[in-house]
């Protein structure tokens, strides 16, 4: 094998595959990624491919090919090292014994391939429901619902983000831990799919997403069925196993009759929230919401170190004071993901009753967060 | 024929040896208890080649006359017991009369025992169980067994000895099993007629202690004692900085008879939560007396195990009392070099020879606060246990004391009620005979406190001068004699540990360990007695359970609601969790459930929650700590040292290692010569 690539590609492509290649993983195999170089000059390509069997990556990149072959290497040491070459250019050359070598300029890395036929093959599948996302729509989707997703695995089918799909191109992502949630609904042009299951794709998967769609083209492709999902873009093609299990249903939980309504400056919110919450040490930080006519006053509730509270003008709320408590960081979460937003509504009933949060510029996007109860 | 027939007497006689004895330790252990049984005041136990050989035991007990010998040996005989109503409320060691029977069936076997000297000795020899021969002998008074070949008979069991080394092991062990739980009686073992143990009768088990573990071990214990009810204990546990890696050093002694049993076991560690590090064990040596009718010994023909009727309530007793009594220790630790005192108090103890004369002020205290709740739960729960895991349920002037003890399952609310509210009294108890750490000293105090304690005694209140603490973090009964302590902080070494100086003693303390344990005593405090936080869920899970598990669960439901977990029957054994503590917020909740349901089947109550709860708090405190290396002004190390001493154990950090360490101006002066 014999092939010169650009730096610059080298290394964006290792960059998208080197999180999957886990070196911890009990499959040391699993450290390497498959670079297969075919055709010839300037008709030549160069196919990175990846995988940690539950999460797979593909992609072709143009390169000058003067030999075609495969080789089987550790991406993680590839890439730190040509990331640090200096020339733009980087030459691959394979041996028969198969030792690997990358020069950029008078540096030179060479390294042994691992037999190619020991790396497990990865096949792209033809999956039944599919339909196109702007990569914009779908980055922004993965951020706002991402947050919500639980963290901790005692319930598996919460651990992910729930895709749901109807036959009229109405897309759902749905998130939630339990105490809180956040749904995206969005339009997408159907390109197939017939009562589509409803999937739900695991954190980690949605995590390298995004690093995959920041380096695609402006339109990607969903395919899925019950147990796995790809994303094409372009030339690139992402794999995932999906959760096995059912998402619970939310639709029941996301408030309806939510008279209280607030529209509050983000930013403002987002400092307050700050100022409040530093007297806490705790994980989760108790802040008490204090609504009156054209105000809304935040305290924290750690009386032991003393008090802090800030108060704020909000739009909308005319009524009897009323107080809610609620972890700080659950509001944070929903006020840092909306940016570049300016404005956020807040949506309340009572103390005890689940506070509903949109944005006016994206009437697809909604979250719900229970508040905190504190016992005196 | 038929197939089904009574077994000939030889035969279930060597079937009833298999269970009774199972290597020749179990031959010792048998005689050594009937030897105890008998009165005896010294018992001699010679062993060749392990056993296998020669096993002989006598003692100079009461003895038996020729009529009793010949009984002895049958199977069922026993001067222990005689109707079914004594199995309820059994003394002796020994009363399942299967024991001599068993042996004498497995081996050659000779006994001789003489009541009255005047009358004179019977000897009887047997093989395999048979009569070889009878007659009169020369014999002072007491008993003698011994045992030749054993398992002559049954070549299987003969085949599984270990080495000799080996069965001798078990053979010590046995020894001195009996040994500690007998202090009064001499032994004397030797093997192949080298003496390995000469232990004379000792005056209490602190005497025996140091004839069988030596005086650096003893120095490593702490008396304790208290009890409630029917139930009492004594004995010597470790101090926090003498913990072992293993628990081989774990005596536990039930109505004088060695056992094993999880349950207290798992209390007595229980008692040294937060002061030990991880895979650190105390080492103890532990009497625990019940009311005969409390315990049942007949679990098992070797009586090794034993079940306890009220398992919660000892579990409760012990790991509460236990932890008090350690951490007073650790703590008068630090007013003043109160270590060397004492441990003047367990050589006093040693001295003196009994424990029993030291009594514990908080137990008497908290008699004399008969009115207490924690008593009246506690006292309550001997009659139904249902009584004491609602105790909560009795009154509004009570609230407060609930609160406090809503973290811990079971009788627990009353535990830490009684606790509290037993404090005051312990004080007023301890007012006539000193300072409040140091009362229960008092009466151990002897002659026998020698140099150490005088040193200990300067808790110095003149000397020194400078810096006088004020303790920032203090709480109701708090007060202690480290309020009178004056400490100069000298200087910051390595900018990690502070100098100070106290008396005559150089104090290093860790900067980081210390505030460590001041942030998580002040968690603790917010969490424990301020109100309750809890996060309810949007979608609430469901909880399946086993049928044992949801019963389980129904019954504690009102200790879960009080520490914050909203749980609700949801059909059949299935329920849906509403809310849980905010502090768990992010945790597996559902795991953690089923840890204390596990905990609660096995123990009849659990630590577990909170120990996740003193967990999260520890991280906490541990994250927010100055660090080492920081640079300390005096002003932050003094406010550092103030709030140190006004803590009720600082000994420690909460993930067991020590905030300081001293030197005292006597060990500097032996270690630059200036005394020898």
């Amino acid at each position: 094998m014999k092939l010169v690539i650009s730096k610059q590609t080298l290394v964006s492509a290792l960059q998208i595959i080197t999180p999957i290649t886990d070196k911890s993983s009990s499959k040391p195999i699993l450290s390497n990624f498959l670079l297969k170089a075919t055709g010839t000059d300037s008709e030549g390509r160069v196919e990175f491919s990846a995988t940690d069997y539950e999460i797979s990556i593909q992609g072709e990149f143009p390169a000058r090919v003067e030999q075609e072959g495969t080789v089987c290497i550790s991406a993680k040491r590839v890439l730190e090292i040509c990331r640090e070459f200096l020339s733009d250019e980087v030459n691959v050359g394979a041996d028969e014994q198969l030792w690997v070598s990358l020069a950029g300029g008078p540096a030179r890395l060479r390294l042994p391939s691992v037999e190619i036929g020991l790396y497990p093959s990865m096949e792209i599948m033809e999956l039944p429901n599919r339909f196109r996302i702007s990569t914009t729509e779908l980055k922004r989707s993965i951020q706002l619902t991402l947050f919500a997703t639980l963290t901790t695995e005692t319930r598996k089918n919460l651990m992910g983000v729930c895709l749901q799909l109807d036959s009229g191109g109405n897309v759902r992502f749905v998130s939630t831990d339990g105490h809180r949630l956040a749904q995206v609904s969005r339009k997408v042009e159907l390109i197939a799919g017939e009562d589509p299951p409803e999937v739900i794709i695991p954190r980690k998967s949605l995590l390298e997403m995004q690093r995959v769609l920041d380096n695609s083209e402006e339109m990607v492709e969903i395919a899925f069925d019950e147990r796995n999902l790809l994303l094409t873009s372009g030339k690139m093609v992402m794999t995932t196993r999906l959760i096995e299990g059912k998402f619970p249903n939310v639709e029941p939980v996301i408030p309806k009759d939510n008279d209280k309504t607030i529209s509050v400056n983000r930013e403002r919110v987002v400092n307050a929230l700050k100022i409040v919450s530093i007297m806490s040490n705790d994980k989760i930080k108790p802040v008490k919401l204090t609504l009156s006519s054209g105000k809304m006053r935040l305290e924290s509730e750690q009386a032991e170190y003393g008090d802090v509270a800030d108060e704020l003008d909000v739009e909308g709320y005319q009524g009897e004071e009323m107080s809610i408590g609620f972890n700080a960081r659950y509001l944070l979460d929903v006020f840092n993901e909306v940016s570049p937003s300016e404005t956020v509504e807040m949506k309340m009933k009572g103390p005890l009753n689940p506070c509903l949060i949109q944005i006016p510029e994206d009437s697809g996007f909604l979250s719900v967060v229970m508040p905190l109860r504190i016992e005196w | 024929m038929g197939k089904i027939s009574l077994l000939p007497d030889a035969l279930i006689n060597k079937i009833a040896a298999g269970e009774v004895v199972e290597r020749p330790a179990s031959v010792v252990k048998e005689l050594v208890e009937n030897s105890l049984d008998s009165g005896a005041r010294r018992i001699q136990i010679n062993i060749v080649n392990g056993g296998r050989d020669l096993i002989s035991v006598l003692d100079d007990g009461q003895g038996m006359g020729e009529e009793d010998t010949r009984l002895a040996v049958l199977r069922h005989a026993t001067s222990k017991i005689s109707r079914e109503e004594h199995l309820e409320a059994i003394a002796t060691l020994g009363f399942r009369g299967e024991a001599l029977a068993s042996i004498a069936a497995v081996s050659r076997f000779e006994l001789t025992s003489c009541r009255d000297e005047l009358e004179g000795g019977f000897r009887l020899v047997l093989e395999g169980g048979r009569e070889i021969s009878a007659g009169r002998v020369g014999f002072p008074r007491g008993t003698r067994v011994v045992v030749e070949e054993l398992f002559l008979n049954t070549p299987a069991r003969r085949k599984f000895l270990r080495a000799a080394a080996t069965e001798l092991q078990h053979i010590q062990q046995a020894v001195i099993n009996s040994a500690f739980a007998n202090p009064g009686v001499g032994f004397r073992l030797t093997h192949n007629n080298r003496t390995l143990q000469d232990l004379p009768p000792a005056s209490g088990l602190g005497e025996r202690t140091l004839q069988l573990l030596g005086p650096e071990f003893a120095a490593g214990l702490l008396a304790v004692s208290g009890g409630e009810g029917l139930l009492s204990y004594e004995g010597l546990v470790s101090r926090p900085s003498f913990s072992q890696s293993s628990r081989r050093w774990q005596y536990l002694f039930v109505n004088g008879r060695h056992v094993r049993n999880p349950g207290i076991q798992h209390a007595i560690g229980h008692a040294y939560r937060t002061l030990l590090m991880k895979d650190r064990h105390p080492a103890y040596i532990l009497m625990l007396n019940l009311q005969p009718s409390e315990v049942d010994v007949n679990v098992h023909p070797a009586k090794t195990e034993v079940r306890l009727r009220n398992p919660q309530l000892v579990h409760t007793v012990l790991s509460r009392d236990i932890h008090r009594q350690v951490m007073e220790s650790s703590r008068s630790d630090f007013s003043g070099r109160a270590v060397s005192a004492a441990e003047g108090r367990v050589l006093g103890d040693l001295r003196q020879g009994d424990l029993g004369v030291v009594s514990y002020a908080g137990a008497q205290g908290r008699e004399q606060a008969g009115d207490t709740e924690g008593d009246q739960s506690a006292a309550a729960s001997w009659g139904g246990v249902q009584d004491s895991r609602l105790p909560a349920t009795q009154g509004p002037e009570n609230s407060a004391r609930i609160f406090r003890g809503r973290y811990s399952i079971s009788g627990d609310a009353g535990e830490y009620a009684g606790e509290q509210a037993g404090r005051p009294e312990e004080e007023l108890a301890a007012a006539p005979s000193g300072r409040g750490p140091e009362a229960g000293m008092a009466e151990g105090m002897t002659e026998g406190m020698t140099a150490g304690m005088a040193a200990g005694m300067a808790v110095n209140p003149l000397s020194g001068g400078g810096f006088h603490f004020q303790p920032l973090v203090t709480g109701a009964g708090r007060e202690t004699a480290l309020l009178d302590t004056r400490t100069v902080v000298l200087s910051q070494f390595h900018n990690t540990y502070i100098l100070a100086q106290r008396g005559d003693t150089l104090l290093l303390v860790d900067q980081h360990a210390a505030h460590e344990r001041i942030l998580f005593e002040q968690y603790r405090s917010q969490f424990y007695e301020g109100r309750m936080l809890t996060e309810p869920y949007l979608l609430p899970p469901t909880l399946e359970l086993s049928a044992q598990n949801a019963l389980l669960l129904e019954q504690y439901l009102p200790q879960w609601k009080k520490m914050g977990f909203g749980i609700e029957p949801f059909g059949r054994n299935t329920f849906r969790l509403e809310h849980v503590p905010a502090l768990i917020s992010g945790r597996n909740v559902e795991g953690l459930i089923m840890e204390v349901l596990d905990e609660l089947a096995l123990f009849g109550k659990s630590g577990r929650l909170e120990e996740v709860f003193n967990e999260i708090l520890e991280r906490t405190a541990c994250h927010s700590a100055i660090r080492a290396g920081m640079t300390l002004s005096r002003e932050e190390m003094e406010a550092l040292m103030g709030q140190l001493s006004g803590l009720e154990i600082n000994l420690y950090c909460p993930h067991g290692r020590p905030v300081w360490v001293d030197f005292p101006l006597a060990e500097l002066e032996r270690r630059f010569k200036r005394t020898v």
